[in-house]
């Protein structure tokens, strides 16, 4: 039987896959993009009918309401209003980051501990806590809180610690007058002292012998911290350089920040493109590019041209940074004034005052942790721990028996063996799930919406609801959560690759 | 050379010394081995008696209003559901227990328990009850003595503290005679069973059914304080269940049982790909079923149109199929586009919506004949059999869509309580799945338009609470509608629950497909099978198998997560524990009851993500995952 042998043929246009897979791309990708067309102009017909106008304006003018607490409580502005909100979630997302941190690794470590009754504490508290909705927690506790007692006029006084229904007072330290001329020297002390550590570790790496690279480090800061208490006005000449500094920004003339913002946008599209056409390139040249290729260089191309575009069409943006880099070296001017020689910080300690006719309340001069603020941060570190928990319990487990084994065998104390040994391994893995973890915490801030915590979203709705400006308002959420989710997530990534074993 | 004769004299083989026991050296070891081991044992002693003490003092505290809570059981778990048809809700109960019965029985997930188990659970129960009255309300007490001799020193008032003060002299009797009793028991049933009690010979699934009938059976015991009508304000009285509640309980738990015996009786005589699979079938039915046909008692409309569409598209669909899956080349592949079009087209020009949904279901069945159609032999019929089903299937869900309820609530779904809780977490799950699959195939597709598109979605999604994307759900989904076009809440906020699960889906999705051995692929490859192919036999069953601890943890994220509806005005177990029931006043005074109605609704959560939970580590050991 002869067998036919056929020419190599090219396949028809419609059963080549390449053809047949870009043609149905681009058909799903119309589809996709009609379906938002007829919605966005639908919206629009309904917005035209409603009478409603969306726009930038509610953001310069006054909001109307006040809030309950954050660094401005009479806010001029929409755009001042959502800032005191940003910085209300970023408080609260801070300060309960470094606490989960620290509960749900200790948690962890509990959960493996030999001890029988501190291995069950910890796990009735994993158990309890995570398994129950965040958000009946939250509310839990403010309850907890408004079952405090009453202010009475009896409370009127000075105090170490006072706790009621309107929340809870405790001593604190406040910045004052001379505090950022200080903070310089905190600054170069630190500088100073990272030079002196690494002078001292080199030196223990020589001898062989230990030289307290740690203690001398903090000796150093703090050295500089005490000469700096008492000179730090000799550093008011900063003030007249920042304002130096702002006049400058402000004498800028627009358009060559526009120009540089667009050789900026090329600039990194370009990098890129040429970074991945070196990937590609091996000692026998360039590699064969695939489709899928072409389209990332294409579309990151497009990206930086739009992005260039907009730095040119748009004048505003360029004149916000301008405003912004102003008002942020006349804000260092000011506090630099050489009028403020007063000590760097301040104590204060709770007191219960008299404001008007029988009005009693906890003085705002010392720290109030409200009860939405303190019922929103105890839920979210102790929900958050509770799964930090769990992830160091795993990445402990995952180092292997063999590591623990040979430091014991060096010597190590168990708590020796921990530090040095296993946490140092298991932070590679626990790492990533952290991360994750910090974005929920983040994310989780939101629900200060339930307990009148004045965070963006509950900012952001009160707005909406004097004004009517709903999707700009969601823009404003979308953009501040995706930007925060963004940076945490970068940072999570360096410190990841960093660690991340080296293989070969 | 001598015969060296070795003997070999076998030593008298010894058992290994069974290692010392008993209650003295437990402690030695668990609690004070080391300095710093007995440090922390004073200290987790300490912190367990202040927790257990505030506990129970806040528990038994006089100024609780349990009542609040047992009064409105029923508001809690349906909200205003009208009492003359809670038999339907009943009923979707039973339907449930009756699908875990016979599931337990058919996935065989039955394990071996040894009596001593069960018994030394028991002695543990015994032994907590002890702790917290003797241990905990003494040791309280010592420690409470010594700070204030400490507290004296200085000059300061003593506190003073009773007994366990919240806890009557009774009470304190009867728990710490209950503690020992129960510890008795057990000790005693392990003796008399001697070493029988170590053989595994208990079926765990039969343990926990019999104790779910133990559950429902001490409701008929158990008396709950209500408020006193004749008293005065807060004045309670205790009084039992009603039988209402522990009539259906019981029933139920007997029904489980019953359904879990006749599983396992007929288990032997189906196919267990083949009872699995039906299984699977009702429970994929049972969700529509009860959600839209039990509970709402559902009143259809022109059920003989709707049923006439329904069975012409199944017909002609079928031949249409039966046409394609023959050799007939390039021509099948232009029916199928055209059908495409078709269905397509039928979206944009005003057609019944039943149509629209077949005619784009025929289309993707026409597309995908030449794949799983085979060449018109056995599999070609059951391909068209699963066609037509698939034509039942939506022609009834439509049916169910646009029917009107005939239960009358006077909210606008008849939903509301831990039911919507329920509703919303399974709602949000089944629309989500699908939509989690294609975006996670999109995102490690090689085709990058769908790349893009999925991993834009994916992280714009997931960068943003949830809580925005409800309000956006309930303010500003709307304005996307014609005006006059209004949706019920419940609808918009579970819409955006999917979409919102579907992009964690997606994500968990992923994992298990990064997981897959390139091998598979390319094996696939090698034998000739087409993308399509590849996915659905290859790579996303091993996938999907990887990943389903994970998606059990979707599950119970989703099912906490319901609980934000009720910031935005859902009357979901949450919003009725924190607005409802804390503001009554009348006919009984509530105001304040705010601690109590939370820790309750906290409790029905608990309950249920702690049982997911142990069934997550259950699956994950059976499925051997990261053994493999």
């Amino acid at each position: 039987m002869a067998v036919e042998v056929r020419k190599q043929e090219r396949a028809p246009l419609w059963r080549n896959t390449t053809v047949l897979k870009w043609t149905a791309q681009i058909v799903v990708l119309g589809f996709v993009a009609a379906f938002i067309f007829t919605l966005a102009s639908q919206a629009g017909a309904n917005i035209e009918a409603r009478n409603i106008t969306f726009g930038t304006k509610f953001l310069s003018d006054p909001p109307g309401f006040d809030i309950l607490e954050g660094i401005d409580r009479q806010p001029d502005s929409g755009r001042r209003l959502i800032y005191a909100g940003i910085v209300n979630t970023l408080r609260v997302a801070i300060s309960g980051i470094i606490a989960a941190t620290i509960l749900g690794t200790i948690v962890g470590i509990a959960r493996l501990s030999k001890n029988w009754i501190v291995n069950k504490l910890a796990t009735v508290f994993i158990e309890t806590i995570r398994n129950v909705p965040l958000l009946v927690q939250i509310l839990f506790w403010l309850a907890v809180v408004q079952g405090f007692q009453v202010l009475t006029e009896d409370d009127v006084g000075v105090y170490s610690f006072f706790s009621s229904a309107r929340g809870i007072a405790m001593p604190w330290i406040f910045p004052s007058d001379g505090f950022y001329q200080w903070f310089t020297f905190l600054v170069l002390g630190a500088i100073a002292g990272y030079f002196v550590y690494k002078r001292r570790m080199h030196l223990k790496e020589e001898r062989g012998a230990e030289t307290y690279a740690i203690s001398w480090g903090f000796g150093v800061l703090l050295l500089f911290a005490l000469i700096g208490w008492f000179i730090h006005a000799v550093v008011a000449f900063f003030g007249p350089v920042f304002s130096g500094i702002a006049s400058f920004f402000g004498a800028l003339p627009g358009l060559l920040v526009q120009v540089l913002l667009l050789v900026l946008a090329v600039g990194v599209a370009a990098l890129w493109i040429k970074r991945f056409l070196d990937t590609k390139r091996s000692a026998a040249g360039l590699g064969k590019l695939t489709d899928d290729d072409w389209f990332r260089m294409i579309f990151v191309g497009i990206v930086g041209l739009f992005f260039a575009y907009l730095a040119l069409r748009y004048e505003e943006i360029a004149a916000t940074l301008l405003n912004g880099t102003e008002g942020f070296f006349d804000f260092l001017a000011a506090k630099f004034d050489s009028s403020r020689t007063g000590a760097p910080l301040r104590g204060t300690l709770p007191e219960v005052e008299v404001r008007g006719a029988g009005f009693i309340q906890l003085s705002t001069n010392s720290l109030v942790v409200t009860p939405g603020f303190f019922a929103l941060w105890v839920g979210v570190t102790l929900y958050t721990a509770s799964f930090i928990a769990e992830i160091v319990r795993g990445g402990i487990l995952a180092v292997p028996k063999g590591q623990s084994e040979a430091g014991g065998a060096l010597g190590l104390h168990r708590s020796q063996l921990l530090r040095f040994v296993v946490l140092p391994q298991a932070f590679r893995v626990i790492l990533p799930p952290m991360g994750n973890q910090y974005l929920n915490l983040f994310k989780n801030t939101s629900l200060g919406i339930a307990v009148a915590y004045p965070e963006i979203v509950q900012v952001g709705q009160t707005l909406y609801n004097q004004t009517g400006q709903t999707i700009p308002v969601v823009l404003i959420w979308m953009g501040f959560y995706l930007t925060g989710s963004l940076v945490l997530s970068s940072i999570v990534n360096y410190y990841n690759r960093r660690l991340q074993l080296v293989e070969r | 050379m001598t015969d060296e004769t070795v003997v070999l004299t076998a030593e008298p083989e010894l058992a290994p010394e069974p290692p010392p026991h008993g209650p003295v050296v437990w402690a030695k070891v668990n609690l004070f081995s080391t300095p710093w081991s007995v440090v922390l044992t004073i200290f987790g002693l300490l912190v367990a008696t202040v927790s257990i003490r505030g506990l129970i003092s806040f528990v038994f505290n006089e100024e609780r209003i349990w009542e609040a809570v047992t009064t409105n059981m029923r508001l809690l778990m349906v909200q205003a559901y009208p009492v003359e048809h809670m038999w339907r809700i009943w009923a979707s109960v039973g339907i449930v227990v009756v699908l875990i019965g016979l599931s337990l029985a058919f996935w065989r997930s039955d394990g071996k328990l040894a009596p001593q188990t069960i018994f030394n659970g028991i002695a543990g129960l015994g032994a907590v009850l002890l702790f917290v009255t003797l241990v905990a309300g003494v040791l309280f007490n010592v420690v409470a003595y010594i700070v204030g001799l400490v507290l004296s020193i200085f000059g300061a008032d003593s506190p003073e503290f009773d007994l366990l003060e919240p806890l009557s002299t009774s009470q304190f009797v009867w728990w710490t005679a209950i503690g020992v009793v129960l510890i008795l028991v057990a000790r005693g049933a392990i003796r008399a069973l001697g070493e029988r009690a170590k053989v595994p010979l208990l079926s765990t699934v039969g343990v926990s059914l019999g104790f779910g009938l133990l559950a429902a059976l001490s409701l008929w015991f158990l008396e709950v304080p209500v408020p006193d009508p004749e008293g005065g304000v807060r004045e309670s009285v205790l009084q039992p269940v009603a039988s209402s509640t522990a009539g259906p309980w019981t029933f139920l738990a007997v029904l489980a049982i019953v359904a879990w015996l006749v599983g396992r009786a007929v288990r032997d005589y189906v196919p267990d790909e083949l009872g699995r699979r039906v299984l699977v079938f009702l429970w994929a039915m049972s969700f529509p079923f009860i959600v839209l046909h039990l509970t709402r008692s559902a009143q259809f409309q022109n059920v003989g149109f709707y049923v006439a569409i329904g069975l012409g598209f199944a017909v002609v669909g079928a031949a249409i199929l039966w046409f394609l899956s023959g050799d007939v080349g390039e021509a099948g592949r232009g029916l199928a586009g055209l059908l495409l079009v078709a269905a397509v087209a039928s979206w944009v020009i005003s057609t019944l919506i039943l149509v629209r949904v077949l005619l784009l279901a025929l289309a993707l069945f026409a597309l995908s004949a030449p794949t799983f159609g085979g060449g018109r032999g056995r599999v070609t019929r059951r391909y068209m059999a699963v066609w037509v089903g698939a034509a039942i299937v939506i022609t009834y869900l439509m049916l169910l869509a646009v029917a009107i309820s005939a239960v009358d609530t006077p909210n606008e779904t008849p939903f509301g309580g831990f039911i919507l809780t329920w509703i919303l977490a399974i709602a949000g799950l089944v629309l989500a799945f699908p939509l989690g699959l294609l975006l996670a195939l999109g995102r490690t597709s090689t085709m990058p338009i769908f790349r893009l598109m999925s991993t834009f979605y994916i992280e714009v999604v997931r960068g943003v609470p949830l809580i925005t994307w409800l309000l956006v759900s309930i303010v500003v989904f709307p304005i996307f509608f014609p005006l006059g076009t209004s949706f019920p809440n419940v609808v918009e906020v579970i819409v955006f629950i999917a979409f919102f699960s579907a992009a964690y889906m997606a994500e968990n999705v992923r994992g298990g497909l990064q997981s897959i051995p390139t091998g598979q692929t390319e094996a696939a490859n090698a034998l000739g099978m087409t993308t399509l192919q590849r996915t659905v036999f290859i790579t996303l069953p091993q996938a999907l198998r990887s990943v389903i601890p994970a998606l059990v943890g979707q599950v119970i994220a989703i099912f906490k997560d319901t609980s934000l509806v009720a910031i935005v005005g859902l009357f979901d177990l949450l919003k009725i524990a924190k607005d409802v029931i804390p503001t009554q006043s009348q006919p009984f005074n509530f105001l304040g009851s705010i601690r109590e109605s939370l820790l309750a609704a906290a409790l029905f959560y608990w309950v249920f993500t702690f049982a997911f939970s142990r069934i997550s580590l259950r699956i994950e050991k059976k499925l051997g995952v990261g053994e493999r």
